[in-house]
């Protein structure tokens, strides 16, 4: 181990192409964007629809509040951010084969994850989801059509999206508490 | 500042005033560098007390620097007052026009976007050729009305015009803090509502600290620029801005001093990290800011508070 | 005669298709006290709003002092010399009881020009000397050095309407001022603050749920139902209304609001 970088391409290679017409895709793409959708439902379903998912959702809303029906607020903190380290880990697992595996790729990526929260919504699934398709695609765009944005689309496009939606597209709404 | 704080901060200045005739050459340049970073923090301090946290300093930081840059390259001129006072004001207008946008936003989203707006000027710069690209461009030695010093002359000459910057800046926002604007920063902080029902608009209050914060940090970046001899788009990175975060933590928004104590700590920390431990530099500034917020939260600042006094929390 | 200090006619606020207040027609006299009273969404809350220019009215008009304030944003509002209390007391919890007044008075006092909250002091003699006054009309000095946080509950509403009261305001609206105050605090609470408004002259609109309240302290009694006003008339008078008594207050207990009274 060090601080040379790692290319640990081999499962990207061994998954093949597919062709479209004109378009070669690659499998490991293909797969990891229906990976990246099961997460994205999971997530919601199991924010939505499970036990746990209803406790958390109580303790962001009012966490004295939870903490007086005894949910323990402390655990579900813990909790929470354990599947959020783990979501992050996953995800730097499934772009290893993409990317070369060095030192610092995960400075880059904090500013990312915040633009599409911020652009997504705080707090929202759906939010995080879009958000993410639209930085991505803003980004590929960039580059092959405005090489000079290239750089500050990410940042172009949430400043636009804050300036129009100041809490984010898909935010919800807060209740005033007079 | 009380009394005694005033005159422990006055002895302070002019203790670090006499040093430089004492100090090493590389000493003297950290120092440098340190307070003039002191100065953005300051601007972030004053941020930091209305519950607003900006990652975006480093454009304004940036502007004042590229701006002495600029106008060196441009007119030649190089005396430091002048650019400095330049450098500030450019970055202190662009956080005019920019805080009539920014003011409308708190937390997550008040950072995200401040810098967002940081990462678009580095955008900007990287694609500018004629600006150097990612290499930037140098700035020429400083002068002092008229005064051309070398080498170690030339340290210690803009050592000291940075230490009386920076002792002006800290009275003046002192003194902000205890006039009405300043002092309503906690209870904006508290109940925003509550200080629009007083009648107060809270907008232009955020408006006039990101106008102050934006001063501050464009006369750290003039400063530092001058004292580094380069700029270059990095100055307006994200990590820079989160360098300054990083250090407003360490020394706590309690008061004006620990702003400058806690930039020189920082950047002692940094080459005294370096110097040891070359590969885990990182890990040794990383441990010390987790270390602070784990167990001085309020920074240095509220070590120096804890011997002072302390507060009457009971009902009578 | 005067005129009076505050004069709404037709009142109206719609949101969509919701009619939350309608042809609302109301003239206060100064230094009158005035009790409102309603159930919830009778639109009680609605009508504070659209005076302290929170809410712009859908329709109607609003003068105070002759003066029309329709439509005008609340801090406007609040600097026209109308001010409110909070059914939940919003007070600034880091700071002192005094520090809290403080920042009231001097706020209320500070120039309105551009640059005005630069050079005024937080601390000013006038603004502490004021904030000392209001700690003493408001009888709670003694917790002058405690962290707003920790005050008890009747503490912090007592203090909430002093703020209001630092602006120097001819008109002050309290929103349900003894709400979440124990019946034994309840009425020294009112005493207390009634003898200030009066020292002060200053008129009082109040909402409150607690009939016994109303008809201890108000001179005039406002009843709202379906967002409108439906009786105008002393307390005796409305509270022994059987319609009132039907829809809002229930039945009188006679002699029972006097012997509270005496407490």
């Amino acid at each position: 181990m060090g601080p040379g970088s790692y290319a640990t391409y081999q499962p990207l290679l061994a998954a093949g192409n597919t062709e479209v017409g004109e378009l070669i895709l690659s499998n490991y793409d293909l797969g990891l964007i229906v990976v990246a959708a099961l997460l994205a439902a999971a997530s919601y379903w199991a924010l939505k629809f499970t036990r746990y998912g209803r406790l958390l959702t109580a303790v962001i809303f009012d966490r004295e509040t939870a903490a007086a029906f005894g949910i323990n607020v402390t655990a579900v903190y813990t909790i929470t951010f354990v599947i959020g380290a783990m979501l992050g880990a996953l995800g730097g697992a499934i772009m290893a084969p993409k990317i070369a595996v060095t030192l610092g790729i995960g400075v880059e990526v904090i500013v990312l994850a915040f633009a599409v929260v911020a652009i997504g919504g705080m707090g929202s699934i759906e939010g995080a989801l879009i958000g993410a398709l639209i930085v991505g695609i803003c980004r590929a765009a960039a580059v092959h059509l405005v090489p000079q944005l290239e750089l500050f689309v990410i940042y172009g496009v949430m400043a636009l999206v804050l300036m129009i939606r100041p809490y984010g597209l898909f935010v919800r709404a807060q209740p005033r508490r007079i | 500042m009380a009394q005694r704080g005033r005159i422990a901060a006055s002895s302070a200045l002019l203790v670090a005033a006499a040093a430089a005739l004492v100090l090493p050459d590389w000493i003297i340049s950290l120092a440098t560098i340190a307070f003039a970073n002191g100065l953005v923090v300051l601007g972030l301090i004053v941020l930091w007390r209305a519950g607003l946290v900006s990652f975006g300093q480093a454009l304004y930081y940036c502007i004042g620097a590229y701006a002495v840059a600029l106008l060196g390259r441009a007119t030649g001129a190089t005396d430091a007052l002048i650019l400095m006072l330049i450098g500030g004001a450019s970055a202190g207008l662009v956080a005019f026009m920019v805080g009539f946008l920014l003011a409308r936003y708190r937390e997550i989203f008040f950072a995200m976007l401040s810098l967002a707006l940081s990462m678009i000027l580095y955008g900007v710069l990287v694609k500018a050729e004629s600006l150097g690209s990612t290499d930037g461009f140098s700035v020429a030695a400083p002068t002092f009305f008229g005064y051309a010093p070398h080498q170690d002359k030339l340290l210690v000459a803009l050592y000291w015009l940075v230490l009386a910057v920076c002792a002006i800046a800290a009275f003046l926002v002192d003194a902000y803090f205890r006039s009405l604007s300043g002092a309503l920063a906690m209870p904006v902080r508290d109940n925003e509502i509550r200080v629009e029902f007083l009648g107060m608009s809270v907008s232009r209050l955020i408006h006039t600290k990101l106008v102050i914060s934006g001063l501050l940090a464009g006369m750290g970046g003039a400063l530092a620029a001058l004292a580094i001899g380069h700029v270059d788009p990095n100055m307006s990175y994200w990590t820079t801005s989160g360098e300054f975060v990083f250090i407003t933590i360490l020394s706590g928004a309690g008061s004006v001093v620990p702003a400058f104590v806690g930039s020189l700590a920082f950047e002692s920390l940094r080459s005294f990290a370096f110097a040891v431990l070359p590969q885990l530099w990182q890990m040794l500034l990383g441990s010390v800011l987790l270390l602070t917020i784990l167990f001085l939260p309020q920074g240095l600042g509220s070590l120096i508070m804890r011997l002072r006094w302390r507060r009457k929390v009971e009902a009578p | 005669m005067n005129a009076p200090i505050l004069s709404v006619r037709d009142l109206g606020k719609r949101f969509g298709s919701m009619t939350a207040a309608r042809d609302i027609t109301v003239s206060v006299p100064a230094q009158q006290t005035v009790g409102v009273i309603g159930s919830n969404g009778a639109g009680k809350t609605t009508f504070i709003n659209m005076i302290t220019g929170h809410l712009r009215p859908t329709n109607g008009t609003i003068h105070f002092e002759a003066r029309d304030i329709t439509g005008l944003p609340s801090r406007k509002i609040t600097t026209m010399g109308i001010s409110r209390s909070f059914q939940v007391a919003q007070i600034f919890p880091s700071l002192t009881v005094f520090e809290n007044m403080c920042a009231a008075a001097a706020v209320s006092r500070a120039p309105k020009n551009f640059m005005g909250h630069l050079y005024t002091p937080l601390r000013s003699r006038e603004s502490v000397a004021e904030a000392e006054t209001l700690l003493e009309l408001f009888e709670i000095a003694r917790y002058r050095d405690t962290l707003a946080a920790t005050l008890p509950q009747g503490v912090r509403k007592l203090l909430d309407i002093g703020m209001a009261v630092a602006g120097s305001p001819r008109l002050l609206l309290l929103d349900e001022p003894t709400s979440g105050i124990s019946i034994e605090e309840k009425f020294g609470l009112m005493q207390v603050v009634m003898s200030a408004l009066r020292k002060r002259e200053i008129t009082v609109l109040f909402v409150e749920h607690d009939m016994e309240i109303v008809e201890r302290f108000a001179e005039r009694v406002l009843a709202f139902y379906d967002g409108t006003v439906i009786a105008d008339g002393t307390p005796t008078a409305t509270l022994s209304d059987a319609r009132i008594q039907a829809l809002i207050s229930g039945p009188r207990l006679n002699g029972a609001a006097s012997a509270i009274a005496d407490v």
